[in-house]
């Protein structure tokens, strides 16, 4: 699926995409799982249900992702996991295969998925029978009642000489013990049997039960309220997000931060699509580009985007490529501001044990100076080192502490204009 | 393995079972049968663990159970079904 021709779009909207998809998936999986089931919306088995059916797509998505079986940013990937995720698990769907044994996990899940059903339809028969008890209970208190929900029965039936039939030692004088409720069952199996799908609409229009009793457990009336209620917690939530989000503190809308962590993590992200790490570098160079003339804001707002990505540069292990990518960006990203925001920890950032890196960061280092402070020469030596595999930690300190030297004069002295472009 | 030999009135169950659970009452109601077959059906489909049952099973009370196929069973009972109509397919 890798290769799969597909629109490249974001990744946040390839994730929503399988979320609102998933949604619509998941609310058909359970009520098809639970079809039959009366108030299924109504237990908190069947919402917990539909968020393992929900988040099963998307963590799917995430993990078929993060191990290259496909990328985030494919629009036709997000809409065939988001619809055949089962099918995905299942070996199913071509170009699209499951690592290792990671599919024997839908067992376990079945299995979950199995218990969680069972439960629910225990809760739901002990439910039922409640009502259908306190609805008997009611008739058999009630002599004018008993007698309306016997003349409906007896209108109904598919037998009424047989039910007059089974009534008749139940009315002898005197009765004999609990004979209304007795009459009652006798009745009550007669025109549930007569017409199972109908008798409770039946009883509310003889007046035997009430609308709001009628419709709250014979009409899904539980199922909706709850559903109502959620829905409504869950768009009232949407509304407080969205206002939040787009509200201000003292560094800008609260929606920036959080688009600023997605694009750095995008953008060191392994294996990304071209297209998604060119997306998220414009954005990181369009903040730089934002910063403040004010020293101390333009410090802050430089560290707040690059020093996620300069502090990468210090794990020895980091790819040549996100090495390459984050050096780039600083040095294309250049002005006095923003480089004096950063220079002190890039310096720091010498002392990686990755000697292809610490070469690269040297480089870095250089081009800055060339573009920043061409008036301030780092010392001759400095210039002509070349990081080397077998170089000492102490080597690699002297090093650094000559590059903080530089920086300490090149602070003190007026940046020089730039002479050389690294654009 | 050898598929279960299923009487015609417990297929008729496990059909009418097999998309959506239903009660004795409706069981009754869609397959035509009486009582003591539906108690019958059912105790084949529960021996085989084809269905899941909530409530007594007793011919005198079997309109108030509630009969679902689980859904580790959904493949089986495919297959069953399945089978009994190529058999019928002229």
């Amino acid at each position: 699926m890798t290769g799969f021709a597909s629109p490249d779009i974001p990744a946040y909207f390839s994730y929503l995409l399988v979320l609102l998809v998933g949604t619509f998936v998941a609310r058909a999986n359970v009520n098809h799982l639970m079809a039959g089931f009366g108030n299924r919306w109504a237990f908190a088995g069947t919402w917990w249900l539909f968020l393992a059916y929900l988040a099963l797509p998307v963590a799917l998505f995430w993990f078929l992702d993060y191990t290259s079986a496909l990328q985030d940013t494919s629009l036709f990937a997000a809409l065939v996991v988001a619809i055949g995720y089962r099918q995905v698990f299942a070996g199913g769907v071509q170009g699209i295969t499951m690592p290792g044994q990671s599919s024997a996990l839908w067992q376990p899940f079945e299995a979950w998925v199995t218990r969680t059903n069972e439960r629910i339809l225990t809760r739901q028969k002990q439910y039922k029978d409640r009502f259908d008890e306190r609805v008997r209970a009611s008739l058999a208190a009630n002599p004018q009642r008993l007698g309306a929900f016997e003349t409906l029965t007896l209108e109904r039936s598919n037998d009424p000489a047989a039910l007059t039939q089974t009534l008749a030692p139940l009315r002898t004088d005197p009765p004999p013990p609990g004979a209304p409720a007795r009459i009652v069952n006798v009745l009550w199996r007669d025109l549930r049997t007569s017409v199972p799908e109908d008798y409770g609409y039946l009883l509310y229009r003889r007046g035997l039960v009430s609308w709001w009793q009628y419709w709250r457990w014979l009409e899904d009336g539980r199922s909706k309220l709850i559903s109502a209620g959620i829905l409504l917690a869950l768009v009232a939530l949407g509304i407080a997000a969205a206002l939040w989000l787009t509200s201000s503190s003292a560094e800008g809308e609260h929606w920036r931060n959080p688009l600023l962590r997605y694009h750095q993590w995008r953008f060191l992200k392994l294996n990304a699509s071209d297209r998604d790490r060119w997306r998220s570098r414009e954005y990181l160079v369009a903040e730089l580009r934002m910063v403040s003339a004010d020293a101390a804001q333009a410090a802050k707002q430089t560290a707040a985007v690059l020093r996620p990505l300069i502090r990468e540069l210090r794990f020895h292990q980091i790819a040549q490529r996100q090495a390459d990518e984050a050096l780039q960006l600083v040095v294309d990203s250049h002005s006095p501001v923003v480089t004096a925001a950063h220079m002190p920890e890039l310096i720091d950032c010498l002392r990686t044990q990755n000697d292809t890196v610490r070469l690269q960061i040297h480089r870095a280092l250089l081009a800055l100076q060339r573009a920043e402070y061409a008036g301030t020469e780092p010392d001759a030596t400095l210039v002509k080192w070349v990081p080397a595999k077998d170089e000492s930690a102490g080597d690699v300190d002297a090093r650094v502490r000559q590059w903080q030297q530089w920086w300490s004069g090149a602070q003190r002295g007026t940046p020089g204009r730039p002479t050389t472009s690294t654009r | 393995m050898q598929p279960p030999t299923l009487s015609d009135d417990a297929l008729k169950v496990l059909r009418a079972v097999r998309d959506r659970a239903l009660d004795g009452y409706n069981l009754m109601s869609k397959t035509g049968l009486d009582p003591q077959k539906l108690y019958q059906a059912i105790s084949q489909l529960v021996a085989e663990d084809l269905v899941s049952i909530r409530g007594d099973l007793n011919p005198d009370l079997i309109g108030d159970v509630y009969l679902v196929v689980p859904p580790t069973a959904f493949g089986y009972a495919d297959l069953l079904l399945g089978q009994l109509r190529f058999k019928r397919a002229p």
